[in-house]
């Protein structure tokens, strides 16, 4: 087996590992950067196949823009959930399922 | 008068079509795939990068249709997020030292972009990693600094303006007589840097777009309501 070969069978097998990791992770966060992660090592991989191409692209929209957008909508997810489990605790349940299904109290 | 004017260019594209049609050289089949002459193109390559050849000359229309999905996908954003309007601030204070290292970074980023979009018929990469380069550059931007807000209303004019342009340019390629997105410009020497036809100014455009477009959606995403 060549040098290049066994880098190829290496980065497989950690590429399945850090994908397991990415869907088994209990944190959303963590997943996210295990996400990022993956694509950096398939760069590799793109760039041992040679097809430098699609390894730019993976390098930039991968593991750059679409982890900053998770991020970023992590971050409202979590601030928009907190303001509602505070307003939640003063109301009865009547009230919480009306919030729920998305309607206004009164 | 907008409706006029899109009746006016609506009629003048059938008319073309049409005349086209009777001719009997819109053939769906040999789109992109064949020279007037019915020689497959892989004959005569067109760009030092087989890639881009492949890309931007043979298959244009298929990138054409790639480039509306990340329009439509950006429209999508625009639709939902639209309405919100006050910007993100996040809860920990500014790092300075982000925010220094951002805005001399920022340049050195868009010039790689722009490199990396102008020399797509020659190197690697190409219009959408070179855009998405450029909206990286500006994300950085809108991480490191809360009160940063770029000329979205610019960016907007730019990335319409660029996609008309593509069409049209693949529309000059009927009026001239042969298929839509044919590379009627003269090729030159393969490997110079104005070389490849239509290859270079078509990555420009899509470079130019895709950061645009990029841009649009992560400033909705920066947005919250208030």
């Amino acid at each position: 087996m060549s040098l290049e070969q066994f880098l190829q069978l290496d980065l497989g097998i950690v590429m399945v590992v850090v994908a397991i990791l990415a869907i088994e992770s209990k944190q959303v966060i963590n997943s996210v950067i295990y996400l990022s992660l993956l694509s950096l090592l398939a760069v590799v991989g793109f760039v041992l196949l040679q097809a430098p191409d699609v390894a730019v692209t993976e390098a930039v929209i991968g593991s750059g823009l679409v982890t900053a957008l998770f991020v970023f909508t992590l971050l409202g997810v979590n601030k928009t959930t907190s303001l509602k489990e505070d307003t939640l605790e003063d109301l009865d349940i009547h009230e919480k399922t009306q919030m729920l299904k998305g309607g206004e109290v009164k | 008068m907008k409706k006029l004017t899109a009746i006016i260019l609506v009629s003048i594209l059938f008319v073309l079509l049409f005349i086209n049609m009777f001719n009997g050289s819109l053939n769906f089949d040999k789109i992109s795939e064949r020279d007037a002459d019915g020689n497959y193109y892989t004959e005569q390559p067109t760009s030092a990068n087989m890639v881009t050849s492949v890309v931007v000359d043979y298959r244009s229309f298929d990138t054409l249709g790639e480039v509306t999905v990340l329009f439509v996908s950006s429209l999508g954003v625009a639709f939902v997020l639209g309405g919100l309007t006050t910007r993100v601030k996040s809860n920990h204070s500014q790092s300075f030292i982000l925010k220094v290292g951002v805005d001399v970074l920022f340049s050195l980023i868009i010039l790689v972009g722009a490199y990396i979009f102008i020399h797509g018929h020659l190197t690697p990469g190409g219009g959408f990693p070179g855009g998405a380069l450029i909206g990286a550059a500006l994300l950085l931007k809108y991480v490191s600094n809360d009160t940063y807000r770029a000329n979205i209303k610019g960016f907007k004019a730019l990335e319409g303006t660029m996609g008309s342009i593509y069409v049209l340019l693949g529309l000059l390629g009927i009026v001239t007589g042969s298929f839509f997105l044919e590379n009627i410009l003269d090729i030159g020497t393969i490997g110079n840097l104005i070389s490849g036809g239509l290859i270079p100014i078509i990555y420009v455009l899509i470079g130019l777009k895709v950061g645009s477009e990029l841009t649009g959606i992560f400033d909705h995403f920066m947005n919250e309501e208030v």
